[in-house]
């Protein structure tokens, strides 16, 4: 045996092991812990074994196979997009006005976003519209008549503002299902205006849509000094020492800043919430700020603030923007009330100057800025210079959780499907059934037909189903129904390139050639062929993944990870045992 | 072990015109068959809400449909899954929430009826299953809600909007329930003497089903697009066509199998069509692929020889691709119910189509483009120039 063959032996046995190590935390949570704990990764990480794979990379099972409950909302951006368009054209209004410029009238059409803004006098268009296009910067001028000028909403800013108002959209779904506490949400965007979310062994599709309808509770609220009160409570009551609480006293911090005083943190929000529960005193109330999130996901760490009981309701909002100001480049978040919000805020923030109003989302403290002067109608959020990309994902993020509360963009239930926990058992149970038994009947045959060189096949078929599950986990993909029918579609085609191989290692032997030169030369005709059909069929999985939703995806996901463990199971694996067979042992024939 | 003894010599290319001829007649019915009749679309493509049920006890489906009807359903389509004994059935609902077209008619008579109401404007959204309309005086929340429950349709909410006042007017906004709970109240009460079970419910949006058809469709035809561009790339652009063609036959032929079945046509069978494209392809290439190195070996043959010689020497093969990846198929056939026996079953069908065209519908496209070119620039047949690998 030559070093090369040592090379690829090694390369098979390594992938062979590799592919095992990567189903351990399959295998644990499949069959070690218990069904209603199979979501749990905390659970999981316990009985996994030292030398095991990350507990993360695992095969989980699709919610047609687990039950459960998978939702597509539809977020109407036209309608959204419309309103922005036209609430923009109100700011231009009041903006010209500001400067003294002149009075205008706007007329909106909220499917071409298009503005049609009309000058009192005439004469004064001419500033306006230079004043306009110079400031709007999203807007560009279409047309100029005397004193009506045509702006338009820029396609890039259109697709820049749909994808936001989906994003808009996901973090209020988000926010109202963590309030729910599903194990497992997978909540992610789908195509350009729609949001998939899937609830793992939830069975109420109507209490589901219920909740997601509901509106965000966002709400004002003056935030209060809160001077040793967590000490306090800390020391007098401790909390459960498993509750994970712990009491945070603060120095000096870098920037000179003043110590705050000391706060509770903790890791789970519920206990945290009972431990704080009617703690605040009178007229005030413990609130939860998220201080660490995991990335995309729900928060992980919180902190307490105490705020005043009652506030102002966000439901009087009517817009919110986030900005760099041209002039002094800070940026900013701009929110605009109704004239009855407007009122309401007027008298918050009159007798609250120089203290911090807090932006409340249903339990949630987001932000806490400085009241700076009495505040109207249109607010102002100043979140200062600083790394001006960050701070503007901030910025964004605080001007998507205060429209969150308002929603402009209406949200439609587009897809619900719910499979029953029984069905999914049954399914799953019939579906390995199905494609153990295809396996088991293709194996039997191989061996019969092929002997020794269909063994060899057999070999490679095996190690093939390995890698795709192997493959699947290392994705962190989903075994849905269609995956399991891929998986069989998988095993047909892997068979084929065994099938092409030997066949024309027979052809060969017909031909007179030593057992040595047809395994070789059978191998080496077949290779293109097997090549140019996992291509082509590889082709058609890449299109389905891209293009195709739900099922259709899972088909693709197992159909293209199979292709690949194919291409290598019958070129590369099938070869090294071969070759040890015919060359290794030198023998004079090859049984096919 | 063998299937075919010694080496073949089987006139395929002889028979290429009646195999297309008959090719193309059948493709041509399952055409037209579909412009007339229709496939059977599944939710997932015409909308609408299917709920799966499984009762105690041996119940038939026409006692499931009167059931159902009797307790208000309106034209619901059962169907049985699995066997008798099994008691499963699928109801299939044209709407996704409770609010109808006839039921929205009963709905506003209901809402226009109250006491003390006075409506400027009424507007109905079917596809989501609101009602929003706008009064002169305040009415109560529960008022409205306990109308519409008693005109027949469901309701989840019912809410006042922000904007209301005295002087604009009341608008208020009805969230009809979703149809599966009508199908389950319906059941309780029309199948009185046994218990179910809710095993699935699909609800897809109208507008949603378009676009999963739409999308579907375009993978598709962006697939066998694909797939035609990388044949006439590793081989010669006159493969590329009857690869096409070929695979264009087999699809058909599957739909085929879909609207004669008049099983549901649903995501899955996008999948299963997806999937015949890929096999037919894979079969044809192994067939190219051979025309292709016996292009090189008997330089000046004839093409229609050599592809007979190509399609014989490649033949145990073919039978026993196509007869082995049949066997794994065998234990969906037999474990699978419903959406899997339906995936199996049109796989099978496929399998048998798609080996049939690679043989007889792809090769000989090539032979006849090949004439076509050859007659055009006046030489012989068979001048085509093979591409090595």
């Amino acid at each position: 045996m030559d070093r090369n063959w040592w090379t690829r032996f090694g390369l098979v046995v390594l992938v062979a092991v590799g592919s095992l190590w990567f189903l351990t935390p399959t295998y644990y949570s499949m069959f070690v812990l218990d069904r209603a704990d199979r979501n749990d990764v905390s659970k999981l990480e316990k009985v996994l074994p030292a030398w095991s794979a990350p507990a993360k990379y695992r095969l989980s099972l699709g919610l047609d196979l687990q039950g459960g409950i998978h939702l597509v909302l539809r977020v109407d951006t036209k309608t959204a997009l419309g309103k922005r368009a036209q609430r923009l054209a109100q700011q231009m209004i009041s903006y010209i006005d500001g400067k003294k410029l002149g009075k205008l009238t706007e007329t909106t059409n909220t499917e071409t976003y298009e503005v049609t803004l009309t000058a009192q006098d005439p004469a004064t268009m001419d500033a306006i519209e230079k004043e306009l296009v110079t400031t709007f910067k999203d807007f560009s001028k279409v047309s100029r008549n005397a004193g009506v000028l045509v702006m338009k909403l820029d396609s890039a800013q259109v697709d820049y503002m749909m994808s936001e108002a989906v994003d808009q959209a996901m973090l209020v779904v988000r926010k109202r299902i963590d309030k729910w506490g599903v194990a497992e949400v997978d909540v992610r965007k789908l195509g350009t205006d729609s949001i998939q979310i899937s609830l793992p062994g939830e069975k109420d599709p109507e209490r589901a849509k219920e909740l997601i309808g509901t509106t965000a509770q966002l709400e004002f609220r003056i935030v209060e000094e809160h001077g040793d009160l967590f000490k306090d409570l800390y020391t007098n009551t401790p909390p459960d020492p498993n509750a994970g609480i712990t009491l945070v006293t603060s120095r000096q911090d870098s920037e000179g800043n003043e110590p705050s005083p000391p706060y509770l943190s903790g890791t789970d929000k519920n206990k945290l919430l009972a431990y704080v529960d009617g703690k605040g005193g009178e007229g005030k109330q413990v609130m939860l700020h998220c201080v660490e999130a995991s990335v995309g996901k729900s928060c992980i760490k919180y902190s307490t603030y105490l705020v005043q009981a009652t506030g102002l309701s966000g439901e009087n909002l009517t817009g919110a923007d986030a900005r760099k100001d041209q002039q002094t480049n800070d940026i900013v978040v701009d929110y605009q009330f109704n004239a009855q919000g407007g009122k309401l805020s007027e008298e918050l923030t009159g007798k609250n100057v120089n203290r911090q109003m807090g932006i409340v989302l249903d339990d949630n403290l987001i932000s806490a800025p400085v009241i700076r002067e009495k505040i109207g109608n249109n607010g102002r959020i100043t979140l200062g210079k600083g790394r001006s990309d960050e701070r503007l994902k901030e910025a964004q993020m605080l001007s998507l959780a205060l429209k969150s509360g308002a929603l402009p963009a209406p949200v439609s239930i587009g897809e619900t499907r719910l499979v029953g926990a029984s069905l999914g058992d049954e399914l799953i149970k019939k579906g390995t059934t199905a494609a153990l038994v295809g396996l088991l009947l293709v194996v039997i045959f191989m061996a019969i037909y092929y002997k020794v060189s269909g063994l060899v096949a057999d070999v490679a078929l095996i190690l093939n189903g390995l890698l795709i599950l192997a493959g699947l986990a290392l994705f962190k993909a989903t075994l849905t129904l269609p995956g399991i029918a891929g998986f069989v579609l998988t095993l047909g085609i892997a068979v084929d390139a065994n099938v092409l191989i030997n066949e024309r290692v027979r052809e060969e032997i017909a031909g007179g050639k030593s057992a040595r030169n047809a395994v070789d030369a059978g191998y080496d005709r077949a290779f293109w062929t097997i090549f140019d059909a996992h291509v082509t069929t590889l082709i058609a999985g890449f299109i389905l993944q891209q293009t195709g939703t739900g099922p259709v995806q899972g088909f693709a996901t197992t159909l293209i990870i199979g292709i690949i463990a194919s291409l290598f199971t019958s070129i590369v694996v099938t070869r090294v045992l071969t070759t040890y067979l015919v060359h290794g042992r030198n023998s004079e024939s090859v049984s096919v | 072990m063998q299937i075919i003894k010694g080496k073949t010599n089987i006139d395929f290319i002889g028979k290429r015109r009646i195999a297309i001829l008959l090719s193309t007649a059948v493709n041509i019915a399952i055409l037209v068959g579909i412009a007339g009749f229709g496939f059977n679309w599944g939710v997932d493509f015409a909308g609408g809400t299917l709920v799966e049920v499984k009762f105690s006890g041996v119940v038939t489906a026409e006692q499931v449909r009167e059931g159902a009807v009797k307790g208000g359903l309106h034209e619901p389509q059962v169907q049985s899954i699995g066997s008798a004994e099994d008691s499963t059935f699928m109801l299939r609902m044209g709407g996704v929430t409770q609010l109808t077209a006839e039921s929205e008619q009963a709905a506003e008579k209901a809402i226009r009826g109250l006491p003390g109401i006075d409506i400027t404007a009424f507007n109905k959204d079917l596809d989501n299953g609101l009602i929003t309309f706008r009064t002169k005086g305040e009415v109560k929340v529960d008022d409205i809600k306990a109308a519409v429950v008693s005109s027949g349709t469901g309701v989840a909410n019912v809410a006042l909007l922000p904007g209301s006042s005295a002087e604009s007017g009341f608008q208020y906004q009805v969230t009809s329930a979703g149809m599966s709970d009508k199908v389950k109240d319906a059941l309780a009460k029309g199948v009185p003497d046994h218990t179910f079970e809710v095993r699935r419910t699909d609800y897809v949006g109208p507008q949603v089903g378009e676009q999963l058809r739409n999308k579907g469709l375009a993978a598709l035809l962006l697939a066998m697009l694909s797939i035609l561009i990388y044949v006439a790339f590793r081989f010669d652009l006159k493969f590329g066509p009857g690869a096409l063609v070929a695979s264009v036959h087999d699809v058909i032929m599957v739909a085929g199998y879909y609207l004669v079945s008049r099983r549901e046509f649903n995501l899955t069978s996008i999948a299963v069509l997806l999937t015949i494209l890929g096999y037919s392809i894979n079969d044809t290439i192994v067939i190219y692929d051979r025309i292709r190195e016996e292009m090189v070996k008997y330089k000046g043959k004839p093409l229609p020889e050599i592809i007979n010689i190509a399609i014989n020497d490649t033949l145990s093969r073919t039978i026993l691709t196509s007869g082995v990846t049949a066997l794994s198929l065998i234990g969906l056939l037999i474990f699978g119910v419903g959406e899997i026996f339906d995936f199996a079953a049109a796989m099978l069908w496929g399998i048998v189509v798609g080996t049939y065209s690679s043989v007889y519908i792809a090769s000989p496209l090539t032979i006849w483009l090949d004439e076509r070119e050859a007659h055009k620039q006046g030489g012989s047949a068979g001048a085509m120039k093979p591409k090595t690998a």
